[in-house]
């Protein structure tokens, strides 16, 4: 018996030598590459966490990453501008990555694009995944350790214990994007869609259903507002151009939360005039012409405000659309 | 508690190491515990059902075993009508009401009938019927009723088998309960290995699998008809990867505390006739039916026309034992349809002696035809109506034009990657048994490098969100 004992304990320090160090290997090499990646969407994190220094930011999902050109933002303003916005994130993400990139330094000015379901149930639950996913990385930062720790403290656990976990799932793109397989071309965080995938006029698919909302990404949303305000830092909520309204309920929420914090919201989302099918690459994405149309459009609406055109000198946009919000 | 979660890890552990410091005596409280536990996780009122039928079939057995004649037989009505009972209210009220409401306004009738608003206890239709089978085979004189009332309510509370199965017979496991099982290290480290393959088939294949089937069957109508086929292959391979995962985590659970506990997949897919392949798949629920209902039925000692609709009788039960939908039922008849044409085949090949379908070329061609006619039926298993499942076959069969649907590039490669492991591994146990193998390879160092490059794998490529096994929801 005491032999059988002294094998297993001996077959299985073997067993765990192999597996650490096969771990260790693969998740260093992982890490080295990963952070030294210079575009596509993992950059984007990189970038918010490890190098943003600009005084314009945008925060949001990937309607943020391919609606707003921020080298014109910046053209335009004079002012080093920088989209932070990442796929398939939610609130979630950006108060993370907010709250961590506050503690080294603060813009001037946050753009945080915000869904029209920014608040169901749905948006929640795959949100939370997204985020643990895209920040795992960075679990040693304190702000970002807290954060997922709120959520799911395993996660935390799972990524001390084996450093291949944190890159679950992204090896191939991770790679992909360090041998040059794949290559997004970034201008100051901003992705471009080319063409349109959608062959008929836009059509805006009304819900009358009311989806039921995630009361903790309500939660999130007025701490994104008042981790700004708390930092003087001026915040511009936007819901950028859609086709789809699929949670009317959301879009409330959002109205009166930011009116309650007086903070601006700009509603894009009902207007007629971006219901251009062509400015669009599918249903709830502008196009890069699209994406032209509405950055200008910001630009235009930020230069007419007087707390913005006081912090930069502003010159209004001949070509916009003229939208009045 | 999910079987792929660091919750169950933790349990599994605890449990285990507990197990084998208590004493002999106290294992079954141990067990017990644990398994109301690990129930209780889900929904924990539901314990409540589970002791209902548990106390009704406790009684039930040894009332069997002591009675005589027409009283024996009511005694066993009397449990069935419990078990089936508890099954008919919890799973399949809804169901009935609906279809009853449907029949009522077709008639012009205004009223409809209420629905319950109850959530079906998981894994109902599983313990259910290990339950039945209990009573079944003392009725039989084949299994004597237990009276120790711990040891019975462990039968069907066993943590490892509750909630998806092997649907176990009293005979394989009642007498386990009772023997010591010493700490014995060739268990510990089988059940482990078996585990870790269960792990890797649910997280790795079935999970990632369902990445694309769900992008492609939640948006079927857009879906062109080439995406649609290889949703549905992926489909038929994620939810054996994803059954056949839990049931391999199932044995090697119990494996480790050494029980052992019945097979339920012996790598269906490659069987080369529908008969074949239920010989291999869900084995627990396919020996439940011949044993219980098809044999009873008269089985095959009847006229073929007769043997036809008990076949047909059994296959359908078997759908809606699934699940309470069209779809199951649907499922279920299509696998009778093909039982009962396979059957005719053979009677018409017996005509023709020689001619005989052997050699690689041939027995490929059968795999993949029974392949094709399984994943076919697949499509109403998986489509959440009946409606749905045609709309999809229609495209597929007239041929819907548009490009095939990747979705995620890695996400494909990775599912790809992990077919190809399935396949490798289980191509070589069924023809090169003993052969290739790396899991269970002679020398110590390349079964170390295959547990820990599969625990690698699991942890670079697996989706490691805790998704649910889709025989919970039976």
């Amino acid at each position: 018996m005491k032999k059988t004992f002294l094998n297993a304990g001996k077959s299985t320090l073997l067993f765990l030598l192999i597996l650490f160090s096969a771990d260790r290997a693969i998740g260093y090499y992982l890490e080295k590459i990963y952070f030294k990646l210079q575009n596509g969407e993992f950059y984007q994190t990189i970038h918010a966490l490890t190098k943003a220094k600009e005084d314009i930011l945008i925060f949001g999902s990937s309607r943020a990453m391919h609606h707003y050109k921020s080298h014109i933002i910046e053209e335009h303003f004079q002012v080093p501008t920088y989209n932070l916005g990442r796929s398939g994130k939610n609130i979630l993400y950006s108060y993370a990555v907010f709250s961590q990139l506050l503690s080294t330094y603060k813009p001037k000015v946050v753009i945080l694009d915000v869904q029209p379901s920014e608040f169901s149930w749905k948006a929640g639950r795959e949100g939370e995944d997204a985020m643990i996913d895209a920040l795992l990385p960075f679990k040693d930062f304190p702000e970002i350790n807290k954060n997922i720790s709120k959520i799911r403290k395993s996660e935390i656990l799972l990524s001390n214990l084996f450093k291949t976990y944190p890159y679950n799932t992204d090896v191939a793109e991770i790679l992909g994007y360090h041998y040059g397989f794949i290559n997004d071309e970034s201008n100051n965080g901003y992705i471009a869609l080319k063409g349109n995938k959608i062959s008929k006029k836009v059509k805006r698919i009304e819900k009358s259903e009311q989806v039921s909302n995630d009361p903790e990404l309500i939660r999130v949303f007025r701490g994104f507002i008042s981790l700004a305000k708390a930092n003087k830092v001026e915040l511009y909520v936007v819901i950028s151009p859609t086709t789809r309204r699929l949670n009317a309920g959301s879009i409330h929420l959002i109205k009166k939360i930011t009116q309650e914090a007086k903070i601006p919201l700009f509603n894009y989302s009902e207007l007629p005039e971006f219901n251009d099918y062509t400015l669009f690459y599918d249903g709830t994405h502008l196009n890069d012409q699209g994406a032209t149309e509405f950055t200008n459009e910001i630009v235009n609406k930020l230069s007419h405000l007087k707390l913005f055109s006081e912090k930069f000198s502003a010159k209004p946009i001949s070509d916009s659309l003229g939208v009045k919000l | 508690m999910l079987f792929n979660s660091l919750h169950f890890l933790i349990f599994f552990i605890i449990i285990t190491t507990t197990y084998f410091l208590s004493p002999h005596g106290h294992r079954w409280k141990i067990l017990l515990l644990s398994s109301c536990y690990f129930y209780m996780t889900f929904v924990p009122l539901y314990i409540l059902i589970l002791g209902f039928t548990i106390v009704i079939d406790y009684f039930a057995g040894i009332l069997i075993e002591r009675s005589t004649g027409k009283r024996r037989k009511n005694y066993l009505i009397l449990s069935i009508a419990a078990n089936v009972g508890v099954l008919a209210v919890f799973k399949y009220y809804n169901f009935i009401a609906d279809n009853l409401s449907f029949l009522l306004g077709s008639a012009g009738f205004q009223e409809s009938v209420p629905y319950l608003s109850i959530l079906l206890p998981i894994g109902l239709s599983f313990h259910t019927f290990q339950a039945m089978s209990y009573t079944i085979e003392v009725y039989r004189g084949n299994q004597k009723a237990e009276r120790h009332f711990g040891i019975y309510s462990l039968y069907v509370m066993f943590y490892p088998q509750l909630v998806a199965g092997p649907i176990e017979r009293p005979q394989n496991v009642l007498h386990q309960f009772r023997e010591k099982h010493s700490f014995n290290y060739d268990n510990v480290v089988a059940g482990l290995r078996l585990m870790l393959w269960g792990f890797f088939k649910k997280v790795f294949i079935a999970d990632r699998l369902a990445v694309y089937v769900d992008s492609v069957y939640n948006n079927s109508d857009k879906h062109s008809a080439v995406s649609l086929i290889v949703a549905s292959v992926f489909f038929a391979i994620q939810i054996y990867c994803d059954f056949s995962g839990y049931s391999d985590i199932a044995l090697g659970t119990a494996r480790v505390m050494g029980y052992k506990l019945m097979l339920n997949f012996r790598r269906p897919y490659l069987a080369r006739s529908i008969k074949d392949f239920w010989s291999r798949w869900h084995i627990s629920l396919s020996t439940w039916f011949k044993d219980y209902l098809y044999i009873p039925l008269g089985g095959n000692r009847v006229a073929f026309n007769r043997m036809y609709l008990n076949i047909f009788i059994v296959f359908m039960i078997s759908g809606l034992w699934h699940g309470a939908n069209w779809t199951f039922i649907v499922w279920g008849a299509l696998h009778g349809v093909y039982q009962i044409a396979g059957i005719n085949f053979d009677r018409l090949m017996q005509r023709f002696p020689n001619l005989k379908f052997t050699g690689f070329l041939p027995s490929a061609f059968q795999t993949l035809l029974t392949f094709a006619f399984v994943a076919f039926a697949w499509v109403f298993f998986r489509a959440s109506s009946v409606n749905e499942a045609f709309t999809i076959v229609h495209s597929i069969f007239t041929w819907k034009a548009g490009d095939l649907f990747i979705g995620s590039t890695s996400n494909m490669l990775y599912a790809l990657l992990g077919i190809s492991a399935l396949f490798v591994t289980e191509i070589a146990e069924e023809f090169y048994p003993g052969s290739f193998t790396l899991l269970n390879n002679r020398y110590k160092l390349v079964r170390h490098l295959t547990y820990a490059g599969l625990i690698i794998l699991i942890l670079l490529f697996g989706v490691l969100s805790s998704s649910q096994f889709i025989y919970f929801q039976f």
